[in-house]
């Protein structure tokens, strides 16, 4: 009997897509709160399931649930997969899901047709999950899909601004990515035969260099522009900016890094031989989104808009500690997932409360907050202060193992380049955090009260894990490290 | 009991820093609980500062290394360097620190956000413990970015207030930049040694093992960090603007010791970089360049803490010359001038809190005559001058008389130059403080304001500092062992007329025109020498400088590429081929006539179409 | 024998007539002839071919395509010519260059 129930993983996956149903038919009925509470249920039980194989990955490395056969002639099984790298990945999903959802239970009362909002974020949620838990590339590709098609929806139909076009442009951007995507999957089928990401390492040996590196560039640039790096990078500042507020925390918080975890996940473990010779012009390339990213977000008035552009910068550096190759600077970027999810996810729960509070999303309309919404204030200082590499927050801890990655490669310019972008992300936060809770509070924005318990609990517990991670980074560096150290070691070795 | 000896280099910063998290908790019982638990935890923290010195005694200036396993997967272990330096600093920090909780109390008694206020300045406390306590790179700059967050909270403290907050953000981002080559310098040394430790360090350098131009990098970049923290030129313009908060804040942490910490790094690397001539040279010259240039501010300031402000660049920078300097005189120079400074400083800041909190303005032209009203603060203040400028027997003197001989004794003519003119300047400035606030007539009042002596509360840690600026000085002798040096306090001839003469010559101006009154300064500043005083007063264009480049023409230039090349370039290639599909789908529907016999039509080419590339394909 | 070639370009003709009447003709009527005349055209060259596939026999298999598919044609014709029928009902006209709903 494997884990708690013996089929966590299947069932972790599974139970918010069998919940779903239930939010839809049940939901007018229920309320919005108890909907929302049933959807946060869900995901706190899979969140709980997906829990139990951390002793035993822990101690041997990757525990593997093997249901069966599902289309022989493939060779494709329905496998999933929980190891070093899937573990934090999963865990990060699924709590912030978890916390999305109970933060979505205040949001949507000034929304309509809740029941289906529910329905939707609990898909969404299933397809993340999913992408990180399968082991192979078919069933990897069906969950990529499958998180892309509910998060269209929430963005089209309870977005803001131009919510149709803009949920066109994104899931049109993205699908394009998927498309060259599922040709690089279609090619590494067929030339190696099977489609199974445990067995796949052996087998590419034989194929020519052409081909891998011609399955490598499709590939990542289907990773690429889920990731957001910087010519593809402009389905972003949209989508994340006009989601539903929720729906941003869990768009920029955890699935442009489902792009940075597909990335480690398959790029750098099968095709290291083609990613050498690209490595530093990745990194250039990585540098390049940091700064671009950081000028942009200066420029932006709209809250949600900087946090986005925020987030384009950070994928960036998460990109560099990647491309670094060395087992401190890869450590970094999987840390450097966690805390951006974390921290992003806070600050834009932060201006959800703000925009929910005071109806407002320009940072020059807004001021004065700090004595209103207090407890708002404090989670976006800390939110900010983390993400612009400050100690003793996550960030920091994160930011630093990417740098000394760099350094390690004999980066040392872009490195140091890198070090120097942080003095940008932190003056745009600084100017955001004074424009919005310092100064004098405008007539207007007098009566302004805090947010409301639903919109503080998930904040108060994401405002803890900044400082957490912070101060004792071993905790989850002790399940991320050793996956760094793995795959380091196929460059160093190769 | 309590075992002191093996925990006490950590609780010295683990006491406050866990004090600073409970402040919330206690706040919620009660406030004035609240404040006096702040206070108590700060003495607890300075008891146990003070209690690891027979450790150090006993060592004989010898280090020691603690450490702790933080996170192993790295090999990255947390610990303190117990060694003379470290305990001095953190001595002077939690010292000076726990006074200032105490005036606190009298001082801030009537301001709202009292939980916030205590919060940073114990985390700020237990902060700058960590950092001087600190034995790897790491740690000291986890720290390091600690107490400028602290700094930053701080100086924002009235946030309502839009000039507090600016001058929060600046300080913030000013650092910031010095940080960041504090970064790159440690982590180029991390990627060579593998190791963050100081002794580490100094053990790979002094094998050879770094190459020497690598060195030279690392070694201007740590001290870049320094130049950002402690205010030094090009980075001196953030430290006046920090004024804009509490007087307490300006004393502990701009004056008595965050600044100190570029002074602590310098000094701590010393021995790692001593043996770069160019890094030495920087140190010097960019110590003197800052302590002439921002004393020669000072003079024409008019805000009672913006003087004193550019005073500690100031002598922050001497105490940079004396480590650039690159004895072993000049190491000691710098570290007991840090002393003295630190304790005169505080003195004079808690002085200008307390006749600010009187009069009520920071404005020196709306003060005067004070001695009459406030003899415990002008008797206190007269002290903490006399310190400043070098008036013997006070400690001010002895510790920059120790600077100036070190100085001359290295025959490096130019910075004895710098620094005779410094300690000019210096003596003018400080009169005319003095001068400005305690002599000559006293404005005009508003009604029911009354002119009196400060409380006791406030008045206590003034007399307490005096009394150890009188008496420091004469500590010469013990400190120099607890340093772990066999130093003879003696007064060579030469220097010590260039610090006497110094004094003389800057005083007799101020004399004359602030004293006596028999130069008017209003014809001075007006006359031919306006265009000095102009200059002066902008503080030699940097702030305008900066502020052309940084505030207004790096955010425009951000708004350009926004404008122009991400929406105008990117998101336009982005509509421009849905436009293209668009182009391409409409162009195709023409064809849909609805027309049946056009559909049939379309099938017999097609057809013909097959048949033709069969017959060309298949080759019949 | 007459032979096959002759079958085939009788087929290919009626092929080519039923295509015509198609691609040209406008009256509904005219066109469900077409279709009978193309049906009838692949109907010839089944039989033909059943007839001269081996010499001396004759192939059953060609004459099963063709009875089910005048069986087809027969129901293709009935219920094309039920929609001929409504079609004249509602738009009142026979002529099917009128009948454009189905355009872009």
């Amino acid at each position: 009997m494997v884990g708690i129930t013996g089929f966590d993983m299947l069932l972790a996956v599974l139970l918010p897509a069998l919940v779903a149903p239930v939010c839809f038919v049940a939901g007018r009925r229920i309320g919005r709160v108890w909907n929302g509470l049933l959807a946060t249920f869900a995901l706190a039980v899979s969140t709980v399931l997906l829990l139990s194989p951390w002793n035993m990955v822990l101690t041997g490395g990757k525990v593997v649930e093997n249901y069966g056969v599902w289309i022989g002639l493939f060779k494709l099984d329905v496998v999933f997969l929980q190891d070093y790298l899937s573990l934090p990945m999963s865990l990060l999903i699924s709590g912030l899901s978890t916390l999305a959802a109970i933060y979505s239970v205040a949001y949507v009362t000034h929304e309509h047709n809740q029941e289906m909002y529910f329905t939707a974020l609990l898909l969404f949620s299933v397809g993340m999950i999913g992408v990180v838990l399968s082991s192979n590339l078919i069933l990897f590709y069906l969950f990529w899909e499958l998180m892309l098609i509910p998060s269209y929806f929430l963005i089209a139909y309870w977005g803001t601004g131009r919510p149709r076009t803009i949920g066109f442009k994104y899931f049109m951007f993205t699908h394009a990515g998927a498309a060259s995507l599922l040709f690089g999957i279609l090619l590494t089928f067929a030339v190696t035969g099977t489609f199974n990401l445990l067995d796949l390492g052996p087998l590419l040996t034989g194929v020519a260099s052409e081909t891998l590196r011609a399955i490598m560039i499709l590939m990542f640039i289907g990773f690429a522009v889920k990731l957001a790096i910087f010519p593809v990078h402009t389905w972003l500042p949209d989508a994340h900016a006009e989601a539903p507020t929720p729906i941003s925390v869990l768009l920029s918080g955890v699935m442009i890094e489902i792009g940075a975890y597909a990335i480690v996940r398959v790029t750098l473990t099968f095709f290291p031989s083609a990613l050498v010779n690209v490595a530093y012009g990745l990194s250039v390339l990585a540098v390049v989104t940091m700064l671009w990213g950081g000028f942009m977000a200066l420029a932006q008035t709209d809250i949600k808009r900087l946090l986005a552009y925020s987030s384009i910068s950070q994928v960036g550096y998460i990109l560099f500690g990647i491309m670094s190759l060395t087992s401190l600077g890869l450590g970094g970027s999987l840390f450097h997932l966690i805390n951006h999810g974390v921290a992003k996810g806070l600050l834009f729960m932060c201006a959800g409360a703000i925009i929910y509070a005071t109806g407002i999303r320009d940072i020059n309309k807004l001021g004065g907050l700090a004595g209103k919404m207090p407890v708002t204030a404090v989670a976006a200082l800390c939110g900010a202060l983390s993400i612009a590499g400050t100690p003793p927050f996550g960030g920091f801890a994160s930011e630093w193992m990417i740098f000394a990655g760099g350094f390690g490669a004999g980066y040392t310019l872009l490195s140091s380049l890198a070090i120097a972008a942080a003095i940008v992300t932190l003056a745009y936060y600084l100017k955001m955090i004074k424009r919005v809770f310092f100064g004098e509070c405008p007539t207007n924005l007098g009566g302004t009260r805090e947010a409301p318990l639903s919109m503080l609990l998930p904040m108060s517990i994401l405002t803890f894990l900044t400082v957490a991670f912070g101060i004792f980074a071993f905790a989850p560096l002790q399940m991320v490290y050793p996956a760094a150290e793995a795959v380091a070691k196929i460059f160093v070795g190769g | 009991m309590i075992p002191l000896d093996e925990y006490a280099p950590w609780l010295v910063w683990l006491i406050p820093l866990s004090g600073s998290v409970l402040v919330p908790v206690v706040a919620a019982v009660n406030t004035k609980l609240r404040n006096w638990f702040a206070v108590a935890v700060s003495f607890v923290g300075a008891a146990y500062a003070v209690s690891v010195v027979p450790q150090v005694f006993s060592l004989h200036g010898e280090a020691r290394d603690l450490t702790v396993p933080w996170i192993p997967q790295i090999g990255l272990n947390a610990g303190v360097l117990l060694d003379p330096l470290s305990v001095f600093m953190s001595i002077v920090a939690s010292c000076i620190g726990a006074l200032i909780m105490l005036y606190s109390i009298g001082y801030m008694a009537h301001e709202e956000g009292l939980t916030r206020y205590y919060f940073f300045m114990l985390l700020f406390i237990g902060g700058m413990n960590g950092l001087v306590m600190a034995d790897n790179f790491l740690q000291l700059f986890i720290f390091w970015e600690i107490v400028g967050l602290c700094s930053y909270a701080l100086i924002g403290f009235w946030y309502k207030r839009e000039s507090a907050s600016r001058a929060g953000i600046k300080a913030f981002i000013v650092t910031k930049a010095g940080d960041v080559m504090l970064l790159v310098g440690i982590l180029i040394l991390f990627s060579q040694t593998a190791s963050f430790s100081f002794l580490d360090s100094k053990a790979t350098i002094e094998a050879g093992r770094i190459g020497f131009s690598l060195l030279l990098t690392v070694s201007i970049l740590v001290f870049g960090g320094a130049i950002g923290k402690s205010a030094q030129f090009p980075l001196q313009v953030w430290l006046p603007d920090a004024m804009e908060g509490p007087t307490t804040v300006s004393a502990l942490i701009h004056a008595a010791t965050m600044v100190k910490a570029g002074v602590y790094l310098t000094a701590r690397t010393f021995t790692l970089f001593v043996g770069v001539p160019e890094w030495l040279n920087t140190v010097a010259y960019i110590g003197a360049i800052t302590a002439l240039m921002t004393a020669t501010i000072a003079i024409v300031s008019v805000d009672i803490k913006r003087v004193l402000a550019y005073s500690t660049i100031s002598q922050l920078g001497l105490m940079i010359t004396a480590l650039g300097i690159g004895t072993e005189a000049g190491w000691f120079a710098s570290q007991f001038h840090v002393m003295s400074h630190a304790v005169f400083k505080a003195l004079l800041f808690l002085c200008a809190g307390s006749v600010m909190h009187v009069v009520g303005t920071t404005d020196m032209r709306k003060m005067g005559g004070l001695r009459r009203y406030m003899p415990i603060t002008f008797v206190t203040s007269l002290i903490g001058i006399f310190s400043l400028s070098g008036v013997p027997p006070f400690n001010g003197f002895w510790s920059k008389d120790l600077i100036v001989a070190s100085v001359f004794d290295e025959h490096l003519h130019i910075l004895v130059a710098l620094v005779f003119l410094t300690s000019l300047f210096t003596a003018a400035y400080s009169f005319r403080w003095l001068s400005l606030v305690f002599f000559g007539k006293e404005p005009k009042q508003k009604e029911g304001a009354h002119l009196r002596e400060s409380p006791y509360i406030i008045t206590v840690p003034l007399i307490i500092l005096a009394v150890a600026a009188t008496i420091s000085g004469f500590l010469e002798a013990p400190f120099s062992k607890f340093l772990g040096f066999e130093h003879e306090p003696g007064l060579q001839m030469v220097p010590l007329g260039l610090s006497l003469s110094a004094l003389v010559l800057g005083f007799l101006p101020i004399y004359l025109i602030y004293f006596r009154r028999s130069v008017s300064s209003v014809q001075l500043r007006t006359g031919a020498l306006a265009p000095i005083h102009r200059l002066l007063s902008e503080g030699y264009y940097f702030d305008r400088m900066y502020y052309s480049v940084f505030l207004n023409g790096f955010p425009k230039l951000c708004n350009r590429i926004h404008t122009w090349i991400e929406i105008g370039i990117i998101d336009r290639l982005n509509y421009a081929v849905a436009a293209g599909a668009q182009l391409i789908s409409q162009s195709f529907r023409p064809s849909h006539t609805g027309n049946l016999n056009y559909n049939m039509s379309a099938v017999l080419m097609g057809l013909a179409g097959f048949f033709i590339l069969a017959f060309v394909l298949v080759g019949w | 024998m007459i032979p096959l070639s002759y079958y085939l370009t009788t087929a290919l003709i009626l092929y080519v007539v039923g295509m015509y009447c198609l691609a040209v003709k406008r009256n509904m009527i005219k066109l469900i002839i077409g279709i009978e005349i193309l049906a009838n055209a692949a109907n010839l060259n089944f039989i033909a071919f059943s007839a001269y596939g081996k010499p001396g026999t004759v192939d059953p298999l060609g004459h099963n395509f063709v009875i089910m598919s005048i069986v087809v044609g027969a129901c293709v014709v009935a219920v094309a010519l039920t929609i001929a029928v409504h079609a004249y009902r509602h738009y009142k006209t026979l002529d099917v260059r009128e009948l454009r709903r189905l355009r872009w």
